[in-house]
């Protein structure tokens, strides 16, 4: 006799183990199904050398709820952060930048910063349910809509004008010249996405990305996390666990069950255990979930057009050595402070620009825009006294390389990073022990999914539409079938906010 | 004394003429000032080679609203749609090209050559689109309400558009927020699969707009341009008689038929201000003083408010906001007089009559998003696409009065060409640009070169010097999100009015856009009544 839950939670990542311990609390049977021998999903840590260990692709949480903290006691399930310095210094040989602000940049950021106040709800609870227009409902539309009202006369509107603009337009509306700045503000809101400076769009990814809950505004500091990111995950898991949740690891998913009515009602495990439940929750992304796991056929046309249409190509690659010494980029300043930040490659907006163009054939690009940081500078035990991790963030490469596959290109990827870090930080070749080179391909044989966000951030596919129009609120039309993962509102990150929201509606709907 | 007006129109384009004309059929005494010796501002036919008419700027009527043509008689001044059966999308190679007709059974014949998938889902997109552009309709002739008011009427505002929306059922809305946000390829791509297809009509979402097929936003340019189309049942879709001269031709007579006087060669210097209120114009040279109640503009908002208005009569942080406006231009136009037909190789081997037919509507160079694209990627970085997307038309054929008998005029609308390039000034590379453009032509009809009688080659700073258009913008400020409806021009001071008393905009920069469309001359004339 198959056993049975209340609900089965399709993979440990971040947001699938937030949405389990959640439920556990709340005195639900759980059972988290995961395919790899591990937590965290793209969470999580992997070894880049034996014996070292590092943030496998995410590898900040700055933008990690704190409520979740709080509710799951994260802390007592040996969660400890680190936070990093503010600022990010731009990487440009001589004309190297170390962006901290400035009155223009304050005055931009007090600005995004009420907007993020006021649009705090909508991002951290249930979207209001537009299509079945309630008196609960109206109110909460009612209320979002005076929140924005409390902006001002002049500030909403500008508020409104400003979240489909493209960012570099936001910025040449704010800045005259600070080039440099401009870019290390413009690079945090492309993160992940299929976006350039000049698409319409990235000034509210920009805003998405800087969340009320954060601590520090648009140039904050990264929060790493002691032992890696990974840990972050870990210390989910073990509050899951203690709440009551099974993590099984090695079960990888292999079909959604459905009952005559085509309603969810299990899964089958690879190798052939059915495991029922009244409830099952995804952390895989939509396509791969609608697509793969359910039958589609379930599925309506219009919902099956939707769901193939999501668009989920990856742009990121993480690059990641191991170090015998610490970078020494030309034109620095002195001390490390800088290094304990965010160093951006890509100093002006049509350098990021020109690095985005080349994706949209295929190609990659000659230069990337990167982000680097060095986890293991600030307190954390991943590596030894006479070693350093460096953790690289490169934008953009194609999802699947117009000629060849990224198995053979790989390698090359590496080299053309190495080489672009080189330029500015003379003697970084020769300083690098180990090198590990993650693509979009490995994403998804690792991940089930090449896009780090599931569903790329984008205006058409942001808040009511996403992952798909009118399925916001974390259900989908597989009735007792609910995702959880980035690819649901509030989008993409280390927010944890997916889970517990998804969580909640699995607790409202039964 | 002086006559005094009720309201002056400055500028006789489209809009200006529009709005004179409803103005006056109320009966209001209107004077519309031209700077140029002729009507229509940037729609206009000149001959600038004897004997060869050429629609300089717009090209064709899509969007032209029908009650706007009834309302003002234009039939009975001489106004003459003549249809445009077709669009072409031709190949390199004999016998290859892609074919859209109007009768939509024609046209599914025609794409189950390329594909079944796409003839399949023909149906299906304009079914889509006719249902977004029937939403959307709505808004066109809808003036925008203040989101930002709590007063009781435009609360009511607010809510009558909430209704119209809600009318169309949530599927529609979603389909129409899905569309006003995404890029035109990644729109079309849903659908289709033939290159040349995708391409073709990914490319309206690029005409007139800072955006590549791929830009988030260019898909809603597409569903402007398509709006046309819709229209199609109503006879707003077609080449006008004589060229858009002919439109314009037609609106003026209609004008002054109840009573507008229509002045040319009467350039407005300045508005004259008097007690924070516009209260008349000075004319440029003779410095004449003419005064009225109201003036408005059909220039676009940057020339209006920033060189037509003494700057000390604006508010400091309106002033920023239309610093900020985006009307950066995109578009070239070439013109070409010919000794014969350009004769394409896709259309080698067809009758006489069928090559005509073919070559009868619009031509549209466009074989792939990437090369759409890569056409963008030239102008982003300054400099005009080095292998232009082009939408040709070849007026003659539709109208032979446009050209001496057996010769013809080409029409070529050309994405991309820059304002200002990244090297030099525009004079440097308009006839590079012109050369380009030909270039691009010969590789589809080799005998383009031994039949040119005549080039005239327009930038976007042509655009300006010649019909007063801000940096060559052909909409009067850019169709973004963020400068649409209650945005347009600026959040705060949408619709017609301005924070100056008196003054009004009347033109493309005011809601809903560009186009030879009529509508935003017609609402501001509504609004100009309520006090004048």
């Amino acid at each position: 006799m198959a056993k049975s839950y209340d609900v089965l939670v399709i993979g440990a990542g971040l947001n699938g183990l937030v949405a389990a311990a959640y439920l556990a609390k709340a005195g639900r049977s759980v059972l988290v199904a995961e395919r790899r021998d591990t937590v965290g999903g793209t969470v999580g840590n992997t070894e880049i050398a034996p014996g070292f260990s590092a943030p496998a692709t995410f590898v900040s949480a700055e933008d990690f709820h704190p409520q979740i903290v709080r509710d799951l006691g994260l802390e007592k399930h040996g969660l400890r952060w680190l936070p990093g310095s503010p600022g990010t210094f731009v990487a440009n040989g001589e004309a190297s930048f170390q962006a901290n602000g400035g009155p223009v940049f304050e005055k931009l950021d007090a600005f995004m910063g009420r907007v993020a106040k006021t649009l705090e709800p909508a991002l951290t609870k249930a979207l209001p349910e537009v299509e079945n227009l309630g008196p609960g409902t109206f109110w909460e539309l009612l209320t979002l809509g005076m929140r924005l009202r409390g902006l001002g006369k002049e500030e909403m509107p500008e508020a409104l004008r400003f979240l489909p603009m493209p960012v570099k337009d936001v910025m040449d509306d704010y800045f005259d010249s600070d080039e440099g700045l401009k870019a290390a503000l413009t690079g945090p809101a492309l993160r992940a996405s299929w976006l350039a400076p000049r698409s319409a769009g990235s000034a509210l990814q920009m805003l998405l990305g800087r969340p009320a809950w954060r601590q520090g505004g648009l140039l904050s500091a990264p929060v790493f996390v002691e032992g890696g990111l990974g840990k972050l995950s870990e210390a989910v898991a073990a509050a899951a666990r203690a709440a009551g949740a099974e993590i099984l690891t090695d079960s990888a998913v292999e079909r959604i069950l459905t009952d005559e009515m085509d309603r969810a009602c299990g899964v089958v495990i690879e190798g052939g255990d059915e495991i029922r439940a009244k409830n099952v929750v995804s952390n895989a992304d939509p396509r791969t979930t609608l697509l793969r796991l359910v039958d589609p056929a379930v599925l309506d046309p219009e919902h099956l057009f939707a769901v193939k249409n999501i668009r989920s190509r990856g742009t990121v690659a993480i690059v990641r050595l191991v170090l015998n010494e610490l970078p020494k980029f030309t034109g620095a300043p002195d001390g490390d402070a800088h290094l304990r930040g965010r160093v951006q490659f890509g100093a002006t907006m049509d350098e990021i620009e020109q690095s985005f163009d080349p994706i949209k054939y295929g190609e990659i690009p000659e230069r990337f825009f990167m982000e680097m940081t060095l986890p293991s500078l600030v307190g954390s035990s991943l590596a030894s006294q006479e070693s350093h991790i460096a953790h690289l963030w490169v934008q953009f490469v194609p999802h699947k390389p117009r000629d060849g596959s990224w198995d053979e290109k790989r390698e090359a990827l590496g080299d053309a990073v190495v080489a672009q870090v080189e330029q500015m930080a003379p003697g970084f070749q020769a300083s690098i022990q180990h090198r590990d080179v993650t693509t979009p391909a490995d994403m998804e044989a690792r991940y089930g999914c090449g896009h780090l966000h599931h569903v790329e951030p984008a205006l058409d596919q942001a808040l009511y539409m996403r992952p798909i129009p009118g399925f916001y609120r974390h259900e989908t039309p597989v009735e007792n079938l609910y995702l959880c993962g980035p690819g649901t509102h509030p989008g993409g990150g280390v927010t944890g906010i997916n889970g517990k929201l998804a969580a909640e509606r699995v607790l409202k709907d039964r | 004394m002086a006559k005094r007006y009720d309201a002056i129109i400055i500028g006789a384009g489209h809009n200006g003429l529009v709005c004179a004309a409803y103005m006056a059929k109320a009966g209001r005494k209107v004077l519309v000032l031209e700077r140029r010796h002729l009507v229509g501002g940037a729609t206009v036919t000149e001959e600038l080679n004897p004997g060869f008419k050429y629609t300089v700027c717009s090209y064709v009527v899509s969007l032209l609203r029908p009650h706007i043509i009834a309302d003002l008689e234009l039939p009975r001044f001489g106004f003459e749609l003549l249809p445009l059966d077709g669009t072409l999308t031709p190949s390199h190679d004999p016998g290859r090209h892609l074919i859209r007709w109007h009768d939509s059974g024609r046209t599914r014949l025609e794409l189950m050559k390329h594909s079944a998938k796409d003839a399949e889902a023909y149906e299906r997109f304009g079914k889509k689109m006719f249902h977004m552009g029937m939403a959307v309709r709505d808004i066109l002739g809808t003036p925008p309400p203040d989101p930002t008011s709590l007063s009781p009427g435009n609360l009511m505002d607010l809510a009558k558009v909430g209704r119209g929306f809600g009318r169309h059922g949530s599927k529609n809305l979603y389909d129409l927020a899905k569309l006003m946000t995404m890029g035109s390829a990644d729109y079309v791509e849903q659908f289709f699969e033939t290159p040349p297809l995708l391409a073709t009509l990914s490319a309206s979402g690029m005409i007139g707009t800072n955006l590549g097929p791929r830009s988030p936003g260019s898909a809603y340019v597409m569903l402007h341009h398509y709006m046309g189309e819709i229209d199609g049942q109503f006879r707003a879709w077609g080449f006008a008689a004589g060229g858009m001269g002919g439109v314009a031709n037609a609106l003026a007579a209609s004008a002054r038929h109840f009573g507008a006087e229509v002045r040319t060669e009467a350039p407005v210097d300045h508005v004259l201000v008097e007690n924070g209120k516009a209260c008349g114009v000075v004319l440029q040279g003779s410095g004449e003083e003419i005064r009225s109640s109201a003036v408005a503009s059909s220039c676009d908002p940057r020339l209006t408010y920033g060189k037509l208005v003494e700057q000390e009569h604006l508010p400091e942080d309106f002033k920023e906001k239309i610093r900020r406006f985006r009307i950066r231009g995109s578009s070239g136009k070439v013109n070409l007089s010919l000794d014969a037909l350009p004769e394409f190789t896709c259309l080698k081997g067809k009758s006489k009559e069928e090559v005509r037919a073919h070559l009868s509507g619009a031509i549209s160079l466009s074989p792939s998003i990437e090369y759409l694209e890569r056409g963008f990627d030239d102008f982003k970085y300054g400099r005009f696409s080095r292998k232009p997307y082009m939408d040709m038309m070849i007026p003659s054929l539709i109208d032979p009065t446009m050209a001496p008998p057996g010769k013809h005029v080409v029409s070529m609308f050309v994405q991309y060409a820059p304002y200002q390039p990244a090297e030099g000034t525009w004079d440097d590379h308009r006839e590079a640009f012109g050369d380009a453009v030909i270039d691009v032509l010969e590789e589809y009809a080799p005998n383009i070169r031994d039949i040119i009688l005549h080039r005239q080659v327009l930038g976007p700073a042509d655009m300006e010097k010649t019909f007063g258009l801000t940096e060559g913008n052909i909409f009067h400020g850019e169709l973004s999100l963020e400068q649409l409806f209650f945005l347009r021009p600026t959040p705060g001071q949408s619709g017609y009015k301005s924070p100056l008393k008196g003054l009004y905009l009347c033109g493309s920069g005011a809601h809903p856009g560009g186009g030879v469309m009529g509508a935003p001359g017609h609402m501001a004339a509504k609004e100009m009544m309520r006090t004048v």
